[in-house]
């Protein structure tokens, strides 16, 4: 049974912990990528694929602060994370178990958003030039759009 | 096609050079297809046929527009209208899943009541979805068969 990386878990909590304090009744996708540019394994992905995060972080917090004021609630607990930040979740927890891997990092997280549909978050990726392609591949064999960002990596299996 | 295009990039190579253009010449992105790439034995059966168009006319010079990102749709969430559901319970759930005040929730479900369908909000898709299964749960949990469904604006 695979289970999450400490950063992932905190950044997760922190995703919540965002909608919770904005009285957000859910917690989307994109309190999770907001989250996940703290997050020291999805950062090290966005920068290789020349994602500029700062820029990404103001198109998030705008994005959060306008277009999603329609899930203001005043009396709530705690944001409760949408339908498709499960499945993200999910997603990428079955990816790495499949996988033979033992532990789901923020890397996993970034490649998973990219199969929804519809969604901000992808959208605010895609804007700046990035594809799943381009994560899968930094993640697999250390290959960066952004040469300064490329790590040697040695392939390994499963053992 | 292909003369005029060239005809054109060729104008404009021919005035930037005699320094009529002052501003950067943009010189048309032409990509030559033949006739090999528009049957392409690469492609496997599960690459994503978005690129297709530009293939489908026959060899020859194409243009090609860098893609755009387009900015996702919202979507509307429906309630449709059944004999079964009470009025109260449509008017709670509109209050409990969607915040609607009293008011506004009745005058929703008078509207599904009479017209057969009425629109509960517009949201982005992930949220539209999470309404839609917080109102299909809550449905089946008090055995009521209320639909709800998701429709792009």
């Amino acid at each position: 049974m695979a289970t999450f990386s400490e950063n992932l878990e905190k950044s997760i909590h922190r995703a919540i912990a965002l909608a919770t304090e904005r009285k957000h009744e859910l917690a989307t996708l994109e309190h999770l990528l907001f989250a996940l540019t703290d997050d020291e394994d999805a950062r090290a992905v966005m920068l290789a694929c020349n994602v500029d995060i700062e820029k990404l972080r103001e198109q998030l917090m705008e994005y959060i602060e306008d277009d999603l004021d329609k899930l203001m609630v005043e009396d709530m607990e705690e944001a409760k994370p949408t339908a498709g930040f499960h499945r993200v979740v999910q997603r990428a927890l079955i990816h790495v178990e499949t996988s033979g891997r033992s532990e789901v990092t923020g890397a996993n997280i970034i490649v998973a958003i990219f199969a929804e549909r519809e969604s901000h978050a992808t959208y605010f990726l895609q804007a700046q030039d990035m594809t799943r392609y381009d994560a899968v591949n930094y993640i697999s064999h250390g290959l960066a759009k952004n040469a300064a960002a490329g790590q040697s990596r040695s392939p390994r299996g499963r053992g | 096609m292909t003369a005029r295009l060239a005809t054109i990039a060729a104008q404009h190579l021919d005035l930037a050079r005699k320094g009529w253009l002052r501003a950067p010449v943009k010189t048309p992105n032409i990509v030559i297809v033949t006739s090999r790439m528009i049957d392409d034995p690469m492609k496997s059966p599960w690459m994503s046929d978005e690129h297709d168009e530009d293939r489908q006319n026959d060899a020859g010079t194409i243009t090609k527009t860098a893609p755009k990102t387009k900015r996702p749709s919202l979507y509307k969430v429906l309630l449709l209208n059944d004999d079964y559901t009470p009025q109260e319970f449509v008017i709670w759930l509109l209050e409990v899943v969607f915040h609607k005040g009293r008011e506004e929730a009745t005058q929703i479900m008078l509207h599904v009541h009479n017209t057969g369908v009425g629109i509960c909000g517009v949201y982005t898709y992930e949220v539209a979805e999470t309404k839609v299964a917080q109102v299909l749960e809550l449905s089946r949990r008090n055995e009521h068969p209320l639909q709800c469904t998701m429709e792009r604006e």
